[in-house]
């Protein structure tokens, strides 16, 4: 997948059947799970739409967030605070937290964008740490330490099975419409822009606008997977916008293979399915998650997807 | 590129695969759920309150248990981090059909897990965490508080330093919640116990700061009686280490808090003459039952001392269980009912609890650090037991935080 995207392929067709079938396995891996699993399965989708966003930016804008946990926290944020604080209904928190994941992609973006490399990444960096300075201590408006909670009823009330299948809709038009966006004029825009952008700027595609308009996308969609984050948790940290979280979502898109669209997904799966399975069996299971980690990034530099794509092509040369 | 989005079946089938391993195994009797830091920021201090709360379970179960059958318990790790408390709270719920919830250790994990409980009408004993904003500013009828909590404790050492009539002092407060609420309520509850006493000048060192020397000479220019730190483990290693070298113990008294770990993973480096507070000092605790416990767990775990959190563990069971015993049932109503009617014999002395705000009236100690001939680890002398009722708000001080909550 990383060398047709390097190809360019501008194929934007969608597998409905594919689509279909996924949604259904799903659907009924969320129905058939003890309520353990379901949460599990439910994480893993946050996190797969948040970890796709961020790799909307890694790999194909050329841009490095070491602070995109940001707008996923300020998804749960804006939420949280919408209610707990305007008095707002819950249908405002849902519509404001995406909002407010985008305002602040929108300005802080702006800043990034003026720099390049490793200088904007350090950027971002700077950005997160004055936001989780803020969250932190700004007690009376966003709890500080306490955070927020019991704004909302964790997973709206409803069963671990229907909140999922919740996620579920919310994450896979997520997905598709990013699906949709990468393969559009603007992503391929955006992919010019990441590979080669004074060939993009020759063709008229400023690179700054354009890495701003991904940025804002991505800080949006972040933002949805933090809204549907506090819903299901009911409350609100400033771990959320913390260091940790941007590193799970590097992680993952790391796992997941570099310049493949579904590096966020594959990432999310592996990585959430560890970190729910190991801390049952062990300890440490911090170091275990490690370790595997290293294995497979030793084994295959390109990630879950290249792995993949190098089975699938030594199955179909022993077919053939 | 189609196949790049066939993410979903690998996705299903695993997630069914670890269904079986995850699955819940259910047995009958009284059941209690205890989601606490196993790992993460936690994990020093929770493995003795783990250790003491399965000798009470042991106890207990040997004397026959409560309702006609024994306690079980189920651990499940919150990994210090309020999502994961939370998932592991409800699955504890959905699946495990736990009667009661125990253990939380953070504040973040507390406030995290207390909706849940009052979600589900699930009765929530905290046996670590100290926050008061569960209890009072988002108290509801099933969260218990069977340790001093933030305000309590701010009381007991405006108590302590009024004793002591110290009338110069600098604060220093780890900048959250914690560190903030102590010297806020440190500082009005001095000014009513006396009135000359003065705040010369309030320090926030944020948490992980390490390099303490500019905080220790801005406190020290003041030359202040006392400096009162808010802080812990690190925090207060680091200005205890980094303030010899200003001669801080010379020039000034310090209080800060320290319990049990801090003494035994420190040893030696804890100074004599340091005012201390703590939770549950074991060596502090006169009743029989205490020195018993003490022994049983030394016996049980190669001369290992418990923590304070050991102590608080092994209460919170024989609070849990008698409160059981006295209501009957599991019913949440009848166990609320019960708890409030009650006095219990704990370690730290008889509690009882306050239906306000479901908190016990535990007490706080304070004490000045001291290398004995019986402990291989300096401990606190002369110990002050503050009594809960002295430190508990008044009940028009929780409504109005309660108030002040709603926005």
């Amino acid at each position: 997948m990383a060398a047709e995207h390097r190809r360019g392929n501008a194929s934007w067709s969608i597998d409905w059947r594919l689509v279909a079938a996924t949604f259904v396995l799903v659907a009924i891996a969320l129905h058939l799970s003890p309520p353990l699993v379901a949460f599990a399965i439910i994480e893993v989708m946050i996190f797969a739409l948040y970890a796709s966003a961020l790799n909307l930016l890694l790999s194909y804008s050329g841009m490095v967030s070491f602070g995109h946990a940001v707008y996923f926290g300020l998804g749960a944020y804006g939420l949280a605070i919408t209610i707990a604080k305007f008095g707002w209904p819950m249908w405002a928190g849902v519509v404001a937290g995406p909002l407010v994941s985008a305002f602040f992609g929108l300005v802080y973006g702006a800043l990034c964008v003026q720099l390049t490399a490793i200088y904007a990444a350090m950027l971002t960096l700077a950005c997160a740490e004055i936001t989780f300075a803020i969250v932190f201590q700004w007690f009376d408006f966003t709890g500080g330490d306490s955070g927020i909670s019991g704004h909302v009823p964790a997973m709206m009330g409803l069963s671990p099975a229907w909140f999922g299948m919740v996620v579920l809709v919310v994450v896979t038009i997520c997905i598709l419409a990013l699906w949709r966006v990468v393969h559009a004029p603007l992503g391929l825009t955006i992919r010019a822009v990441g590979e080669n952008p004074v060939r993009a700027a020759a063709m008229g595609h400023g690179r700054k606008r354009v890495q701003l308009a991904a940025f804002v996308i991505s800080a949006f969609l972040s933002g949805v997977a933090g809204t549907l984050y506090g819903i299901f948790h009911g409350n609100v940290f400033p771990e959320y916008v913390g260091v940790l979280f941007t590193i799970d979502g590097l992680v993952m898109v790391l796992l997941g293979g570099l310049y493949s669209f579904g590096a966020g997904i594959y990432g999310a799966i592996v990585y959430k399915l560890l970190d729910n399975v190991m801390a049952h069996y062990f300890e440490y299971w911090q170091l275990v998650i490690g370790v595997i980690l290293v294995l497979v990034v030793l084994v295959s530099p390109a990630g879950i997807a290249g792995l993949v794509s190098t089975v699938a092509a030594r199955l179909r040369g022993r077919a053939g | 590129m189609k196949t790049s989005i066939r993410f979903g079946v690998p996705l299903a089938a695993a997630l069914l695969a670890i269904g079986s391993a995850l699955g819940p195994a259910y047995a009958a009797g009284v059941k209690i759920g205890y989601v606490g830091g196993i790992s993460g920021a936690c994990g020093g201090l929770t493995h003795s309150a783990r250790k003491a709360m399965e000798i009470a379970q042991d106890e207990i179960n040997s004397a026959g248990g409560v309702l006609g059958g024994p306690i079980e318990i189920v651990w499940r790790d919150s990994k210090t981090k309020p999502d994961e408390g939370s998932k592991q709270a409800r699955d504890l719920i959905l699946s495990e059909k736990v009667d009661l919830l125990t253990g939380v250790c953070s504040s973040s994990v507390f406030m995290a897990i207390n909706p849940i409980a009052k979600q589900y009408g699930v009765p929530l004993f905290s046996a670590i965490s100290g926050t008061h904003k569960a209890t009072i500013d988002f108290g509801h009828p099933f969260v218990v508080q069977t340790q001093p909590h933030t305000l309590m404790e701010g009381k007991a050492l405006a108590e302590y330093a009024a004793r002591k009539g110290w009338k110069n002092i600098v604060t220093m407060g780890l900048d959250y919640e914690w560190g903030r609420t102590t010297v806020k309520v440190f500082t009005e509850e001095l000014a009513k116990l006396n009135p000359d006493a003065k705040i010369t000048r309030q320090l926030w060192p944020r948490i992980g700061e390490t390099n303490l020397t500019s905080y220790i000479t801005a406190a020290l220019a003041d030359e202040p009686d006392l400096i009162m730190a808010v802080m812990f483990g690190s925090g207060t290693n680091s200005l205890i280490k980094q303030g010899k070298a200003y001669g801080l113990l010379q020039r000034t008294e310090l209080l800060t808090f320290l319990s049990t770990e801090s003494y035994m993973s420190l040893g030696r480096d804890i100074p004599d003459g340091v005012h201390g507070w703590a939770r549950g000092p074991f060596y502090a605790l006169t009743a029989d039952a205490a020195r018993e416990f003490v022994a049983k767990y030394q016996a049980a775990h190669d001369g290992e001392y418990p923590n304070d959190w050991g102590i608080l563990g092994y209460d919170v069971m024989y609070i849990i269980a008698g409160a059981l015993e006295k209501a009957g049932s599991t019913d949440p109503a009848a166990l609320r009912e019960a708890l409030g009617a009650m006095a219990f014999d704990t370690l730290r002395g008889e509690l009882r609890m306050r239906t306000i705000d479901n908190t016990f009236n535990a007490p706080s100690f304070i004490g000045v650090t001291r290398m004995t001939d019986d402990y291989p680890f300096p401990v606190m002398t002369d110990v002050n037991v503050i009594p809960g009722d002295l430190t508990l708000p008044d009940e028009t001080t929780v409504q109005a935080l309660r108030e002040a909550a709603k926005g």
